[in-house]
């Protein structure tokens, strides 16, 4: 399969009054043609911003360093002048934000703002582009889209809002849909039927789609192929179900561990792992999670270890170097 | 405590204090919060908004309570209006023994010395102007607890327990991350040694190694204080790991009670099955058989007729509409508010592993 995603050391910093934010420091990865990458990780942790270089959505102070190669489909995104990006938007990359409400213009009605995103793209009529608003809306499961179509925003709950922005994101078919969050301001049960949603979609339209979440239980249930992101890099990456088993980098591990899963109790204590995500513009010499891992050792506070191939998977420790790791399984007492 | 919270009233909490009744800390019967919805001009009250319609519950002293639900079930106001933060519309609250509704002044001033509550938003609920030493320190003040070297002494005491530096109490708000602003949440809360403590979603801004930094110090400081939480958030899969006993709310009222073992390897209510379901778990190829629900909660203001879940149920029949099922009895310890209390068990029981 070829890629239709090729991203190579992206780097994208942000110039403050207290020095440069490395928020995205070199990070490589692909999507294949119809595939699916989940992005995992904290706050900070750069995946948003991430998502943001690939649709070239960083405004100032904020910048894509030189050397960094975007091949989408045949282009480098990081070359292209705004005019030309404002035809790939939408058009072959749509995405989907993680809350509906302040991504919507509360002052039009939904139906015109699906109407006008075709149209922006499509040379159709405002009768043709309501049509397939109401159209996009029956599919992503509106109930009663035509008349619904006139609602604002406001009139709609945050599931149907969701909807309403995956339908406006699809409705100039993709090629890829990134997602950043977008079932975390959900509900539950309004969670499980996005989720659904997006899964019926990805199958029915073949589009890729790069999703960005920190909610690992998303990405077991949603992505075959997963990259955790740590201070501004990738630090392990494969498929999802080899990771999650025998996560290698210690800081998969730790977060693997640090969430209760359902029918775990307080006498079992939780995995903490110590001390704070460090600061963007400051990161750690050696290895970025190296104050905070439990196996540190002495080369860690000097060496930047880089991804090591174990298995099927990549691991940025060094401990991976004589080959994988023994790890304790996932809910076992730390 | 171990897990035995189905057997609450022999806790270890039980020799603390003096407690009344069937050793209860406290009991809620029949508590309902309605928010009047205005309109016009004149302000004229157009309807009710039933946050929280008839709640009875027991909490133990030294246990755990978790209250579970979706955005608008009430759980929250529940929370605040056991603490009369909110003045209940009906019903009747005894904390230690002592009617909490009737109080007025000095006696519920001196109650809410025992009751405190430590709030998700920790930007929003720390004043950006008072330095952390003294929002932590404003408790002890208003009660007229200690000198000022005293109150001083207490405020770095409970600091360093929740883990922060004294140093802290020189600095503000702003300057702290969310996990160590909610570490000052819970001080404040602390300082006064409560004896119930209401949580209201603690950890739901937190990235996940945060969250677990801050679940495993509530449960440090509830064995190291004798406390009892009433624990409520979104998360099923937290609730339940804190929580002895579990509550799970829909639209204002509660529809199941059970142990946090017995809600997850038994769950009877169908919302519960629901909500279990929908739990997205780290376990990749986790074959489950999930219960997708339809459409959205209903509106409080106008709840449906009979029972509340119905126009969501896949099992939803015709009594539905015309009867409420009441919290009934179904095995022990265990309650569950809904006529076909079970039925949908054999396909969810494996749902955890």
């Amino acid at each position: 399969m070829s890629a239709l995603l090729s991203v190579q050391n992206l780097r994208t910093f942000f110039s403050t009054p207290r020095g440069t934010l490395r928020a995205v420091d070199g990070i490589d990865f692909e999507i294949p043609l119809g595939g699916t990458l989940g992005v995992v990780g904290e706050s900070g942790s750069g995946k948003s911003v991430t998502a943001l270089s690939v649709m070239r959505l960083v405004d100032r102070p904020g910048r894509i360093m030189d050397g960094t190669t975007i091949e989408f489909d045949g282009q480098d995104l990081s070359q292209l002048d705004e005019q030309e990006m404002e035809k790939i938007r939408g058009n072959d990359i749509s995405m989907i934000f993680q809350e509906p409400m302040t991504s919507l213009n509360p002052v039009f009605t939904v139906g015109d703002q699906i109407a006008e995103a075709v149209k922006l793209h499509q040379q159709v009529s405002q009768a043709e582009a309501l049509d397939r608003a109401i159209e996009m809306m029956k599919l992503v499961g509106v109930p009663s889209p035509e008349r619904r179509v006139h609602d604002y925003p406001h009139q709609m709950s945050g599931g149907m809002r969701q909807r309403v922005m995956i339908a406006m994101a699809l409705s100039c078919n993709p090629k890829l849909l990134i997602a950043d969050e977008p079932t975390t301001a959900l509900d539950a049960t309004i969670q499980a039927q996005i989720l659904e949603l997006m899964r019926e979609l990805r199958e029915r339209l073949g589009m890729s789609i790069l999703l960005i979440t920190h909610d690992l239980g998303v990405i077991a249930e949603m992505v075959d192929e997963v990259a955790v992101m740590y201070a501004g890099r990738i630090v392990e990456r494969g498929p999802v179900a080899d990771i999650f088993r025998s996560p290698q980098h210690p800081y998969t591990e730790a977060l693997l561990q640090s969430i209760p899963l359902l029918g775990m109790r307080y006498t079992t204590p939780l995995k903490a792992i110590r001390g704070m995500v460090p600061s963007p513009l400051d990161w750690p010499a050696g290895c970025r999670f190296g104050p905070r891992c439990d196996y540190f050792f002495d080369r860690c506070a000097t060496e930047d270890p880089a991804l090591i191939r174990v298995g099927a998977q990549e691991s940025a420790c060094l401990l991976c170097e004589g080959g994988a790791r023994q790890v304790q399984p996932l809910g076992a007492p730390s | 405590m171990s897990t035995d919270g189905g057997d609450p009233g022999t806790s270890p909490g039980d020799t603390l204090k003096p407690v009344t009744g069937r050793g209860t800390l406290l009991e809620a019967r029949g508590v309902r919060k309605y928010f009047p919805v205005k309109k016009g001009m004149l302000k004229r009250t157009v309807a009710q908004l039933q946050a929280v319609d008839g709640v009875d519950l027991d909490i133990y002293p030294g246990e755990t309570v978790g209250l579970v639900g979706e955005s608008g079930c009430g759980k929250s106001t529940l929370g605040r209006t056991l603490l009369r933060l909110l003045e209940p519309t009906a019903g009747e609250i005894r904390f230690d023994g002592v009617d909490v509704v009737g109080l007025k002044g000095a006696s519920l001033k001196e109650m809410r010395r025992h009751m405190q509550i430590v709030f998700q938003d920790s930007v929003g609920s720390l004043d950006p102007r008072m330095s952390v030493g003294d929002i932590v320190g404003e408790g002890l003040k208003i009660h007229g607890i200690g000198d000022r070297a005293q109150r001083k002494q207490q405020v770095f005491d409970v600091l360093d327990r929740v883990g922060l530096s004294r140093e802290a109490a020189e600095r503000y708000p702003h300057q702290f991350s969310g996990g160590q602003r909610q570490r000052i949440g819970l001080a404040r809360a602390l300082v006064l040694q409560p004896k119930f403590i209401v949580a209201d979603e603690p950890v739901s801004a937190l990235d996940v190694s945060i969250q677990s930094q801050v679940l495993n110090l509530l449960v440090e400081l509830k064995q190291e204080f004798n406390l009892t939480y009433l624990f409520v958030a979104h998360d099923l899969a937290v609730v339940g790991y804190i929580s002895d006993r579990v509550a799970v709310m829909y639209l204002g009222k509660v529809v199941e009670f059970a142990t946090s073992e017995d809600l997850f390897l038994r769950p009877l209510h169908p919302y519960t099955q629901a909500l279990l379901s929908a739990n997205p778990e780290p376990i990749p190829g986790r074959d489950i058989t999930r219960i997708v629900l339809t459409g959205d909660v209903p509106s409080p203001i106008n709840p449906p007729s009979g029972c509340r879940f119905r126009t969501r149920c896949p099992l939803a029949q015709q009594i539905c509409s015309e009867v409420e099922p009441p919290l009934e009895e179904n095995g022990e310890g265990h309650t569950v508010a809904c006529h076909f209390a079970g039925e949908l068990v054999p396909e969810t029981a494996p749902l955890i592993g």
